[in-house]
């Protein structure tokens, strides 16, 4: 496909296309409604299948199924509607199958706003619903990057048998821009485990989240564990921005923020202060180290955490940063994005303090 | 005896109906114009014309859109004060329509007012050549199909502003201008402006003369003000 102009909700379904997703089942919600309309006509084109649900709740535990199945499966939601999914992610988790998820982030707690927000981090990174899991988590700066995600995030799936969520925002969704589909052969994966019949085998696949004993129970959580620490040492997904600038502050943003924080950086540039940038593309796996290493620079005076949020993403810095410099948090609430005028004031006003 | 002139901007979502109808509002102001803007989208809960109500004001143009645009919820409605727009108080009037079928079932709504105006209404369908659905003939004219069908209202004329954002160039519009062509032949409908940033259709007309053919329709330079200044980075 050439070049075209594209909608982030349209352009992420059509990625899913492309990476040999078939299945989709979901249920509507502003501000992510053009990737499930998208997929209405696209899945019939393909072969593949399309199913409004009665509820997210029924969506993903149809994800769940499909999944379980052995399809490339996935459902796209916004963050009330993510909340209601948290349940079978939760299954779909334990159940150690492949899925992918896309969550384009709106204002919140409660039914919130249409507008686009950051305030899902701790429920993207922390595992959502209940017990111990993690969900291997993109968080996209542009529409061509999550078009690119979205392939990785089904091979990744795949591979490690796991829920990958894309952690968008509204903007994501809503934003156009000039992108590339690249059609590339869909990954082929042992799916021996998927349960599609006994075949010519002589046991059945079962997909299972109820463990009776406790010995059973630990074994499965040992190897969940297991399998998300070879995650965080090796699907950790990182940009450095401006670091070799001997910048005075370093900024960690994602997402449509750090987009922000980039023309944010220009304009304090033009003040004479040199400012860099650490962006997380995976959320979780956490990029402890990148954010390390910058603060460990000498010209650092502070690192500086910018979300749309009420200080998630700033307790993942200061955990990364283990106190070698000060972290500094400008949170913006109520889903209206912050300016690049704001966030270099932001950081004017911290050099002025000192 | 009302004589306001209409201009509707009609198209698949991306063909750059609201950049055109803020352009051509704040034309119509610049040579004193008493101008309505109505932001009748129904389908688009960002990014929409009346977010630009300020400006607009501040220019002097009148801007008719949903009270329930550009808040937090996303209510598909239309107001009544959209109707004033026919009680002949305004010279001009843009109606911003949303970009697909559902969306131009709003201006269906209207078709007996516009009925009484016809001679004065220009339906102007957008074209974008870099999207997706829009990108040859037949889907350009199965996509013309279905809207012109749900507006209710007969389309007058063709508007090629295809473009890929910040990455436009008179290139990539001139290309567009050689599909629209044939689609403004096959669908019987002729072309009225070719839009774009200045340096966009100062590149166009290089190109165009260049190949020394002569082209359709009349261009148009645009400032486009939907895309936030940190869109590009």
């Amino acid at each position: 496909m050439a070049r075209v102009l594209m909608k982030g909700n349209e352009a992420i379904a059509e990625a899913a296309v492309a990476a040999g997703c078939r299945y989709f089942f979901g249920y509507p919600i502003t501000p992510q409604n053009e990737l499930p309309e998208y997929l209405s006509k696209r899945m019939f084109e393909v072969g593949g299948y399309f199913v409004q649900a009665e509820s997210e709740v029924s969506a993903i535990n149809m994800v769940y199924g499909a999944a379980g199945a052995g399809g490339r499966v996935m459902t796209s939601s916004s963050s009330p509607g993510v909340s209601l999914k948290q349940e079978g992610m939760s299954s779909i988790a334990c159940a150690e199958i492949p899925a992918v998820v896309v969550n384009m982030m709106r204002g919140g707690p409660g039914l919130g706003s249409i507008q686009a927000s950051q305030a899902d981090y701790f429920q993207a990174t922390r595992g959502g619903g209940h017990g111990d899991y993690r969900t291997l988590t993109y968080a996209p700066a542009s529409i061509q990057e999550a078009c690119d995600l979205m392939v990785r995030a089904f091979d990744k799936a795949d591979e490690y048998r796991a829920l990958c969520l894309i952690l968008g925002d509204g903007m994501i969704g809503q934003m156009m821009e000039p992108v590339e589909i690249k059609a590339s052969e869909v990954k082929k994966f042992d799916k021996s485990w998927a349960a599609r019949g006994r075949g010519d085998r002589k046991h059945n696949s079962i997909i299972n989240t109820l463990y009776i004993t406790h010995e059973e129970l630990t074994e499965l959580n040992e190897r969940l564990q297991a399998k998300y620490k070879v995650m965080e040492e090796k699907e950790v997904l990182v940009e450095t921005y401006n670091l070799d600038s001997n910048p005075e502050y370093v900024l960690v943003a994602y997402g449509t923020v750090s987009r922000i924080c980039k023309n944010g950086i220009a304009k304090l540039k033009e003040k004479g202060i040199n400012v860099g940038m650490v962006r997380p593309i995976t959320v979780w796996p956490f990029p402890k180290q990148a954010v390390l290493d910058a603060a460990k620079k000498a010209s650092v005076k502070a690192m500086v955490t910018v979300e749309m949020s009420a200080g998630q993403l700033v307790e993942d810095v200061e955990l990364s940063v283990k106190g070698v410099k000060p972290v500094e948090l400008f949170s913006r609430l109520g889903a209206l994005p912050p300016t690049p005028d704001e966030v270099a004031d932001f950081v004017l006003a911290l050099k002025g303090r000192k | 005896m009302v004589k306001t002139e209409f201009d509707l901007l009609v198209g698949n979502y991306g063909s750059g109906k609201t950049e055109i109808s803020l352009n051509l509002a704040l034309d119509a102001r610049a040579v004193g114009k008493k101008t309505v803007l109505v932001d009748l989208d129904i389908v688009n809960p960002y990014f929409r014309s009346s977010a630009h109500r300020k400006t607009l004001e501040e220019a002097g143009v009148h801007v008719i859109a949903s009270p329930y645009a550009n808040c937090t919820i996303d209510l598909p409605l239309v107001t009544a004060e959209t109707v004033r727009i026919f009680t002949g108080e305004f010279d001009y009037a843009i109606v911003d329509v949303g970009g697909d079928p559902v969306g131009a079932t709003a201006l269906g709504r209207y078709r007996d007012n516009f009925d009484k105006v016809q001679g004065q209404v220009k339906a102007n369908y957008i074209i974008n050549a870099c999207r997706p659905q829009t990108m040859n003939v037949p889907d350009i004219a199965a996509m013309f199909a279905l809207i012109e069908g749900s507006s209710r209202l007969k389309m007058t004329h063709f508007i090629n502003n295809t473009n890929l954002a910040d990455e436009t160039t008179g290139a990539i519009l001139y290309e567009g201008q050689a599909l629209v062509e044939d689609v403004a032949r096959e669908l019987g409908l002729p072309i009225r402006w070719i839009t774009g940033r200045e340096n966009v259709i100062a590149e166009f007309k290089a190109l165009a003369e260049k190949a020394g053919r002569p082209y359709q329709g009349e261009t148009r330079a645009i400032t486009t003000r939907m895309r936030p200044e940190w869109f590009s980075y």
